[in-house]
C-alpha cells in the first residue's frame, strides 16, 4: 500500500514539474513545452536551408490605425503591415480599383494616409522576427500576396487544398480562421488551431 | 391576482416584440440621404413618387453573372438571403455583421459609408454603379425589415 502511495506521489510530482521545467509560460497548457521543441526544430531546419539565422524576438502586434481598419478590414483581416514590404503595399494601394479583380476604391486622400501608415510600418522598416522571416529568400518583383512570400509558402507548405477549402478556412486571406490570435498579431504555432 | 399576472406578462411580451420584431426606425442620415435621392429620381422621372421595398427585395437577390469571375453573384452571396443574421464575405470568409438595421442599429448611420459601398458593393455584384431609384428602394427594404 505505502508503495502504491509514494508512486502516485513520484508520478503526479513529474506529471506537473514537466512542463514547469521545460517551459516558463506554462500558462499554455501541459503540452505546450512539446510546440515549443517544435518551434526550436522548425528554427534548426532553416538555418540548414542557408538562411540568415534571426535572433529577433521582437513581436508584432494588433494593427492600431483606425481608418486602415475600417478601409481595409471589412472584407478580409487587416493584415498587419510588417506582413509585405514596401514595393508590395505600393503595388496594393495603386491597384484598388482591380483589387484581385474586385472594387475596392475608397477616398482618396484616406487612400494616401493608408500607404503612409503601410509604408511606414512594412516589413522592410519592422524589427519583428516574423517580418525578417517573411523577407527571407524574396528576390525580385515585389509580390501582391503575403501567400507568395516564398517565407509563407515554406511555413504552409503542409496544408492540402481540400483543407483550405474547408467553409471556414475558405482562402489565404482568412488568417484567423486557423491563427486563432492572428488579429493580435501571434501567429505561433501553439496558437492555431484547424478548423474541421 | 391571477389575471393581474397575466396581463402583466402580456404587456411585457407585447413591448418587448413591438422592439425587437419591427421594422427599424430611420435614422436623420439616412432620411436625408433618401430624400436627396428621391430629389434626383423626380427630376428623371416626374410620375415618381417614392421608392419601393418590394424592388429593393427584387434588386436583392437579383443575380449577375460576373463577366471576368465567371461566378454568379447578388447581394445574398455575401450577406445571406436573411439581412438579419451574421453573414461572411464568400471569397475570403471575412465575417460581417447583419446588414439590417433591425438588428445592428450602426447600419446606414453615416453618408461616406454609405456611398463607399454602393459604389464597391454595386461594381463586385453587377459590375456597375448603381442607379438613385435602385439605391433607395435597397435602403427602404432593409429599413422595413
Amino acid at each position: 500500500m505505502q508503495r502504491i502511495v509514494i508512486l502516485v506521489v513520484i508520478g503526479l510530482t513529474l506529471f506537473i514539474s514537466i512542463p514547469l521545467l521545460a517551459d516558463d509560460h506554462s500558462t499554455e497548457g501541459l503540452f505546450s513545452f512539446l510546440e515549443r521543441e517544435n518551434d526550436h526544430e522548425k528554427e534548426e531546419h532553416s538555418e540548414k536551408d542557408g538562411n540568415r539565422f534571426y535572433k529577433s524576438q521582437k513581436k508584432i502586434s494588433g494593427v492600431s490605425n483606425e481608418l486602415y481598419k475600417e478601409e481595409c478590414g471589412s472584407c478580409h483581416m487587416a493584415y498587419q503591415p510588417e506582413l509585405l514590404p514596401e514595393e508590395s503595399w505600393v503595388k496594393v494601394m495603386k491597384g484598388l480599383s482591380e483589387h484581385f479583380g474586385d472594387s475596392a476604391e475608397f477616398d482618396a486622400k484616406d487612400a494616401q494616409s493608408i500607404l503612409k501608415y503601410l509604408k511606414e510600418n512594412s516589413a522592410d522598416k519592422s524589427e519583428a522576427a516574423v517580418s525578417k522571416k517573411l523577407l527571407r529568400r524574396y528576390k525580385g518583383n515585389a509580390p501582391l500576396r503575403i501567400s507568395q512570400l516564398p517565407y509563407f509558402i515554406h511555413e504552409h507548405d503542409e496544408i492540402r487544398a481540400n483543407v483550405l477549402k474547408r467553409p471556414k478556412i475558405k482562402s489565404w486571406a482568412n488568417c484567423a480562421a486557423c491563427h486563432r490570435m492572428a488579429l493580435q498579431g501571434d501567429y505561433s504555432e501553439r496558437n492555431i488551431k484547424i478548423p474541421r | 391576482m391571477k389575471l393581474k399576472t397575466v396581463v402583466l406578462i402580456t404587456t411585457a411580451i407585447l413591448f418587448f416584440q413591438s422592439n425587437l420584431f419591427a421594422a427599424a426606425k430611420m435614422n436623420p442620415v439616412v432620411t436625408a440621404y433618401l430624400n436627396k435621392l428621391a430629389e434626383k429620381q423626380k427630376k428623371k422621372d416626374p410620375s415618381f413618387v417614392w421608392f419601393s421595398a418590394e424592388e429593393g427585395k427584387t434588386l436583392y437577390f437579383k443575380e449577375h453573372l460576373h463577366s471576368k469571375k465567371n461566378k454568379i453573384r447578388n447581394c445574398a452571396t455575401c450577406h445571406k438571403k436573411d439581412p438579419t443574421f451574421p453573414a461572411a464575405h464568400a471569397d475570403t470568409g471575412k465575417k460581417i455583421k447583419p446588414l439590417a438595421p433591425s438588428v445592428n442599429s450602426k447600419r446606414f448611420t453615416k453618408r461616406k459609408k454609405m456611398n463607399k459601398w454602393f459604389r464597391r458593393n454595386c461594381k463586385w455584384v453587377l459590375e456597375r454603379q448603381c442607379t438613385n431609384k435602385e439605391k433607395g428602394d435597397f435602403l427602404v427594404w432593409m429599413f422595413s425589415l
